[in-house]
């Protein structure tokens, strides 16, 4: 029988397949698998819309806070900040922006630009660190790195948009967010060990 | 003439409800193109658990850049090589039990014993091969992509893709048909 199956695979080789690969029996899932598959699928999608929609309110919560900051600090009698003092993140700043005085540094594009390089940096080291993302995380790392790029075009057309470099600040955070998080995760796996 | 068994007609309006989001559209296209994905994901990583990883990172892809698929070419090339991409990106990460998987794929099989001849020899040799060999002899032999597509993928050059397949193809025949003329690829494959 090896041999009748021998021959039958030298019959039908050719230059391209000289071995009679493409004459392999075909393999398939398991039984029930594909509807599994499916499933995991569409779970991802939900899972991404409920994402988008999330980061859509969050951009716009993070622009209004963004803008109030900014309005508060070009108040008339806004203080401009020290030379050499510690600064508050944009992050910081949003977060503690009910408290807002009128001191608070006035984030200007250039400074955001800064901080969005001195985020990238931190990534970058971060994206390293991280070796290979669970499918869970991989959604959000393509989901968060879209709408980053989707930022950059529309500050590419308006470089010095304030709420843009703000918007993006506040992506990389989630960004940053998500490595570390997967890496806690890593890390209490291998302290359970 | 190479057919991949993605080969599949996908008509023109699926694909644009696809792109808006339409769910039962989504699922058409995945209940279409899931055997050839996972096949080709099996074939690659030779484990079906990343074989299933990978078709589904794939679809979760496919699904959220359709509305980059301009209809340029045929939609099946264009999924093909999310597929192929997801696969290669996968294998790159690193090892993940690929010859128990391999092992636990031949019990699944439930093969008459009259199989086990030439293909499931093959088959199991195709096992056998460096991640890297295999994948470039199954997307040029079986695929029908071309050194400079497979170079591409892989970001390396032409001649490294000349290589590989060279190399696989030699070792593949050095399994399957030893000097003797007995089978050897059931004691390489270990």
């Amino acid at each position: 029988m090896s041999a009748r199956i021998l021959m039958m695979n030298i019959s039908t080789q050719t230059s391209d397949d000289p071995l009679g690969l493409r004459e392999l029996p075909d393999i398939g899932p398991e039984a029930g698998r594909m509807e599994d598959d499916w499933a995991a699928v569409q779970a991802a999608l939900d899972e991404q819309g409920q994402v988008r929609r999330q980061r859509w309110l969050g951009g716009l919560a993070a622009a209004a806070v963004l803008a109030v900051v900014v309005l508060v600090a070009r108040m008339p009698g806004a203080q401009a900040p020290e030379m050499g003092a510690e600064q508050p993140s944009i992050v910081q700043q949003a977060s503690e922006a009910p408290a807002a005085q009128p001191q608070v540094a006035e984030p200007g594009a250039e400074e955001l630009m800064a901080m969005s390089q001195g985020m990238e940096r931190q990534l970058r080291f971060l994206r390293d660190e991280v070796d290979g993302l669970p499918p869970g995380f991989l959604i959000y790392q393509v989901e968060l790195q879209d709408l980053i790029s989707q930022v950059d075009d529309a500050i590419s057309l308006d470089p010095e948009s304030e709420d843009l470099w703000g918007q993006r600040l506040g992506l990389q955070m989630d960004l940053m967010k998500l490595y570390r998080s997967h890496l806690r995760r890593d890390h209490s796996g291998l302290a359970s060990l | 003439m190479t057919t991949s068994p993605f080969d599949i007609p996908v008509d023109d309006l699926t694909i644009a409800r696809a792109q808006k989001g339409d769910r039962e559209a989504c699922g058409r296209l995945f209940r279409d193109f899931h055997q050839p994905a996972w096949s080709v994901a099996m074939r690659l990583c030779q484990c079906r658990e990343t074989a299933h990883e990978v078709t589904q990172e794939a679809f979760i892809t496919a699904f959220r850049r359709l509305k980059q698929f301009r209809g340029d070419a045929p939609f099946w090339g264009w999924m093909r090589r999310v597929v192929i991409n997801h696969a290669i990106s996968t294998l790159r990460k690193g090892p993940k039990g690929v010859v128990v998987e391999l092992e636990d794929h031949h019990v699944h099989e439930e093969a008459p014993q009259e199989r086990v001849g030439q293909s499931m020899d093959l088959e199991a040799a195709l096992a056998c091969l460096d991640e890297v060999d295999r994948a470039v002899v199954w997307l040029h032999d079986v695929e029908g992509y071309s050194h400079v597509e497979i170079a591409g993928m892989y970001e390396q050059s032409e001649s490294f893709s000349k290589t590989r397949l060279s190399r696989a193809r030699a070792k593949l025949r050095e399994l399957v048909q030893p000097a003797s003329g007995q089978v050897a690829v059931g004691e390489a494959g270990g």
